[in-house]
């Protein structure tokens, strides 16, 4: 049994807007192993992305509590959470969301640099090597608004990934990609998985969520079903798309 | 965006109704830039509204007490006249005054606490027909004096800032040699509209007939020994056909007798300038204060309404393809904007009378009168106006760039949108924030020139009130070698049996005498004018601004002041008239002595003696000491040895004190000032940023920059630009800046402002600047805690 790195506790998010409350997390239990691919999928409005950036930090949950590798960080001040996002998790967002004034190149760098985790030299040459990984050396120094879609999102990925973090938070990587650049990019989270990266992924895209080995479904803001596959293989692709996808008519997806 | 849809659609009904719900919409929206713009306007117009109300009710309220005073055209001192000579009838006979009236007084030294008195005073005995103004005693008011008791005394409220005085405290006039004095009680401020200014030395002090009838006594007893003398001071308003006050005194020199007894004369205009002195320096600096201002308000504005309009293409976009007209989208930023400028504008206004009165208060005991505060309509109106067109055309300019967006444009995002793809400066892992906030200015240049121009002119100001304030000198040095003829660390002059060596020896118990010299300041005439004449036994040490000092005896300096009034240069010559005749001089250089407003000038002793006697209670016997800090135990010393028969004085005047305290006040008033200003630019400047770059924060955010790194990459993008703007300020300030000064300075008669800030006074301005902005910017970058991660959620 894999061991549990990112565990959420009766985790309860509400927003309040105009003074109507609304309750997208409903008292969540949820664990994340240790080299996990995990997806989260759920109709929309359903609060995948609303899970991942609250297991991650990005937001504070209403109720509950959020482990990261049994310690507390649900309550961590601001800075705490900030050193935790450069050093532990990597994200990857559904827009490529890379820094306009920064070539490719920076983009990757900067995350490194932020993370603090390896001198400026090792990030440098760490970027040059994912720069290679990711088949975007030759646009590298390219200002984000000059490459295409595909090429912003496999910076965006080395970007999230130059830390080596523990966990890759993903919502949605390939939610503006044509079919291509979104083959591409599972490819590399594949790859990644295989490598012994944890990862959390957000879709509703059941081509994109066969990559993983665990799937989580979410509705109404409750986890209501949990599958489980083996360890991807191309081959196996269709029919875990098939095995998914009955899974999930059961779920009334 | 939705918002504004459904205002347009509300206002399809007419055009009036769509402008007026988008005008709200707007206001709406745009609340905290237009709260700016209204902080700035408000600032602009109440500077504006308060140096123009000071100015012009100083100016037309001492004119209107000349007059209700009956000071006329020209006042006249005179003194030693003879009980067998009536100048008033000699001067009514010549026909060419409509009145006369005389004051009786005394001119005398005097000492109050502990000061002793520069110029002599002028004990001038109270005639209730005068309606002298006599203040309540917190200054707030007026009350009514039906007399002086003998022993008391009414002096001007500029006592206060020059003596320390108080209801109560002694003034005692030094009347004659051999400890002759004669003690008063200051029982009260008067208002005193010809001398009362703590930036005119001579002073009028008010006295019962008794104590003038005893004092004249002591002088007519003590004869030669009296310091003392009686005199009185004759106002005249000349008849309509005498066309200036320089015919008028040429007339009655030429048909009375006035010349040999006349002290001094200054003519109406020449009064209402030594009392506005203090008035058209402050007047000087705050224009150049509200003139900076106006420009950052541009500057702030420009930028604000082209962010703006940037940030809103979307909707100007969907708002033009719904039938709206450029100029009707024209119209309702010119709407909102002008309103936050507008009522800025007003409340300025509002608060002109207020604000002036409090000033004016506070500055009682410096300008000696309670000048009304009632608002200068006629000059403020015009003045506020005129801002208010120059912002509309501003604004109208500025929101030009709505003509040239298409509809689809607009939606597209195709026009006004920076793509920061000028990548400058290297990204550093090294200093990471740094180069950040490098990355981030040099992407967006367009956006934070401002910021360099607005620190650039702030620290030109800074620099120009720092350079008069080094000039000034902690102790005033810089206004003691303007004033003073000749440098020098202490003067002594000795009146009874003791001679100047005697003072010397116990100079010489303190520390050594390095230098010394002789002065003496007796009174001259040219073509009948008085002026004062500094005659010293060194000549070379004369500040000479251009040609050379007056070695020979038939060479004399003139301030440029005199050199301008007679149209004369180098070269020149000039008849000097002094008590023992005339003689004519060639004029050899021009030197710097701001004594009476630059009416005075320079000659050697030996040129001197061809027209004055000699007297050794004449000379002054100036000294350079080894340890100058020592002059004030000298000082103790001398006085407790001679008493009554020294006069000591060091290179200072009591007014001095009120000048530096004034101008340490105007100091604190303008960094105070910059930071208003630097925070409300930080903040109009930085909302706008942070608006615009919440999606970058978010970002950084989720690659753990902490909100604090971000704050500060934030301000560090502030303080580049300011530092930058702050070099071009201190550099531009060290070629101009004392020309600039010396422009004002010549309206108190300084014509050799030159300040020599050393480097850390040079730097402070800039570094003050600088600093604020980083600090300004990173208070405002307080916003970027709340920049959650929903910005980068696309659920």
């Amino acid at each position: 049994m894999s061991q549990v790195i990112l565990e959420g506790k009766q985790v309860g998010k509400t927003f309040t807007r105009n003074h109507q409350t609304t309750e997208v997390l409903k008292q969540v239990d949820i664990q994340i192993f240790d080299k996990d691919f995990t997806v989260i999928m759920g109709s929309s409005g359903a609060g995948k992305s609303t899970l991942l950036y609250t297991l991650s930090g990005m937001d504070v949950c209403s109720s509950g509590q959020i482990q990261y590798r049994g310690k507390d960080v649900s309550n961590l001040r601001e800075k705490e959470q900030a050193e935790l996002r450069a050093r532990a998790y990597g994200f990857v967002f559904q827009q490529t969301h890379l820094v306009g004034n920064l070539s490719l190149r920076e983009n990757i760098a900067v995350s490194g640099y932020i993370a603090g985790k390896h001198s400026p030299k090792e990030i440098d040459e760490r970027a040059e090597a994912l720069l290679e990984r990711m088949k975007i050396a030759h646009v590298a120094d390219h200002a984000v608004s000059q490459v295409s879609g595909g090429e912003a999102q496999r910076a965006a990925i080395a970007r999230a990934i130059i830390a080596e973090p523990d966990i890759l938070f993903a919502d949605e990587p390939t939610g503006a990609l044509n079919r291509a650049g979104s083959e591409n990019v599972l490819d590399i989270f594949t790859e990644l998985h295989q490598a012994g990266q944890s990862i959390v992924m957000v879709t509703h895209d059941v081509h994109a969520a066969i990559r993983a080995n665990r799937i989580l479904y979410l509705d109404d803001g409750r986890l209501v079903g949990e599958y489980t596959f083996n360890p991807y293989s191309p081959k196996e692709g269709r029919a875990r798309e098939d095995a998914l996808n009955a899974w999930l008519l059961q779920l009334h997806w | 965006m939705k918002e504004l849809i459904q205002v347009v659609e509300k206002g399809r009904k007419g055009n009036r109704m769509t402008k007026k719900v988008l005008f709200r919409a707007g206001v709406k929206q745009h609340k905290g830039i237009l709260t700016g713009i209204f902080l700035l306007n408000f600032m602009v117009v109440l500077s504006l509204g308060v140096l123009l109300t000071v100015w012009n009710n100083s100016n037309s309220y001492i004119r209107a007490e000349l007059e209700r005073l009956g000071y006329g055209d020209m006042t006249l001192w005179v003194h030693n006249v003879p009980d067998s000579v009536n100048i008033s009838d000699e001067i009514t006979d010549t026909g060419i005054v409509k009145d006369i009236t005389t004051d009786s007084l005394i001119f005398t030294d005097y000492e109050v606490n502990g000061n002793e008195s520069d110029s002599q005073g002028q004990l001038i005995v109270y005639d209730k027909r005068q309606q002298y103004r006599v203040f309540t005693d917190d200054l707030k008011g007026y009350r009514q004096v039906g007399g002086i008791a003998e022993g008391d005394a009414y002096v001007p409220a500029s006592f206060v800032s020059m003596y320390g005085a108080q209801v109560g405290d002694e003034l005692i006039c030094r009347v004659a040699r051999n400890g002759n004095e004669y003690p008063l009680t200051i029982r009260g401020f008067y208002e005193d509209p010809m001398m009362g200014s703590s930036m005119i030395g001579m002073k009028g002090i008010l006295i019962g007939s008794s104590d003038y009838e005893a004092i004249r006594q002591v002088i007519l007893r003590t004869g030669i020994d009296a310091l003392a003398e009686t005199g009185a001071m004759i106002h005249i308003t000349g008849k309509e056909e005498i066309a200036n006050s320089a015919e008028l005194l040429h007339t009655l020199e030429q048909n009375t007798s006035i010349s040999n007894y006349l002290k001094f004369s200054y003519s109406r205009e020449v009064i209402i300038g030594f009392m506005m002195v203090l008035q058209n320096v402050f007047r000087g600096i705050l224009f150049a204060f509200v003139a900076i201002l106006f420009v950052v308000v541009m500057i702030v504005l420009g930028h604000t309404i082209h962010s703006g309009i940037v940030a809103d293409y979307e909707q100007i976009g969907i708002l033009k393809t719904m039938g709206m007209k450029s100029s009707q989208l024209r119209q309702i930023q010119l709407m909102q904007y002008m309103t936050g400028a507008g009522c800025g504008m007003f409340l300025g206004v509002l608060l002109t009378a207020m604000v002036a009165k409090i000033f004016l208060q506070m500055t009682i005991t410096s300008t000696g009168l309670r000048i009304p505060a009632q608002v200068a309509w006629n000059q403020v109106l015009p003045a506020v106006c005129i801002i208010g067109v120059i912002l509309i055309g501003f604004i109208w300019v500025q929101t030009r760039t709505i003509l040239m967006v298409t509809p689809m444009q607009a939606i597209r995002r195709e026009v006004g949108t920076d793509t920061g793809s000028k990548m400058k400066g290297p990204i550093s892992g090294r200093q990471l924030l740094l180069s950040i906030a490098v990355r981030q200015v040099a992407s967006h240049v367009s956006k934070y020139i401002g910021i360099t121009v607005i620190a650039m002119l702030l620290v030109c100001f800074a620099q120009a009130v720092g350079r008069m304030s080094s000039w000034l000198g902690s102790d005033g040095k810089g206004m003691m070698d303007a004033f003073n003829p000749a440098d020098h660390d202490i003067g002594v002059q000795m009146f009874g049996v003791n001679t100047d060596e005697d003072a010397a020896q116990i100079i010489r118990t303190f520390t050594g005498i390095t230098e010394q010299y002789e002065l003496a300041m007796p009174d001259v005439t040219i073509a009948g004018t008085g002026y004062t004449a500094n005659v010293i036994t060194e000549p070379q040490r004369f500040h000479i601004l251009e040609g050379q000092t007056s070695k020979n005896d038939d060479e004399i300096v003139i301030t440029e002041f005199i050199a301008a009034d007679y149209g004369v240069g180098i070269g020149d010559t000039l008849t000097v008239t002094g008590d023992l005749g005339s003689a004519a001089y060639r004029i050899s250089g021009i030197y710097s002595c701001a004594n009476d407003m630059g009416a005075n000038l320079g000659m050697s002793k030996a040129g001197y003696l061809r027209i004055g006697k000699d007297d050794a209670r004449l000379w002054c016997h100036h000294y350079f000491l080894e340890d100058a800090s020592l002059k004030y135990e000298i000082t103790n010393a001398l006085e407790q040895t001679f008493g009554g028969d020294v006069h000591v004085h060091e290179n200072t005047w009591p007014g001095l004190f009120g000048i530096i305290a004034a101008m340490k006040l105007l100091f604190v008033v303008m960094y105070i000032a910059i930071t208003a200003f630097v925070l409300i630019v930080t903040i109009l400047t930085g909302s706008r940023l942070l608006k615009d770059e919440q999606k970058d924060i978010g970002i950084y955010k989720a690659l753990g920059m902490s909100s604090g790194q971000l704050r500060i990459t934030f301000a560090l993008r502030f303080t580049m630009m300011a530092a930058v703007g702050s070099i071009l300020g201190t550099v531009v300030s060290a070629g101009c800046a004392d020309l600039l000064i010396s422009m004002i300075m010549k309206i108190e008669g300084i014509s050799n402002f030159a300040a020599h800030p050393t480097l850390l006074e040079s730097l402070l301005p800039g570094c003050f600047v600088t600093l604020l902005f980083f600090v300004c910017a990173y208070a405002a970058g307080h916003k970027i805690r709340s920049v959650g991660s929903n910005v980068l959620i696309s659920e």
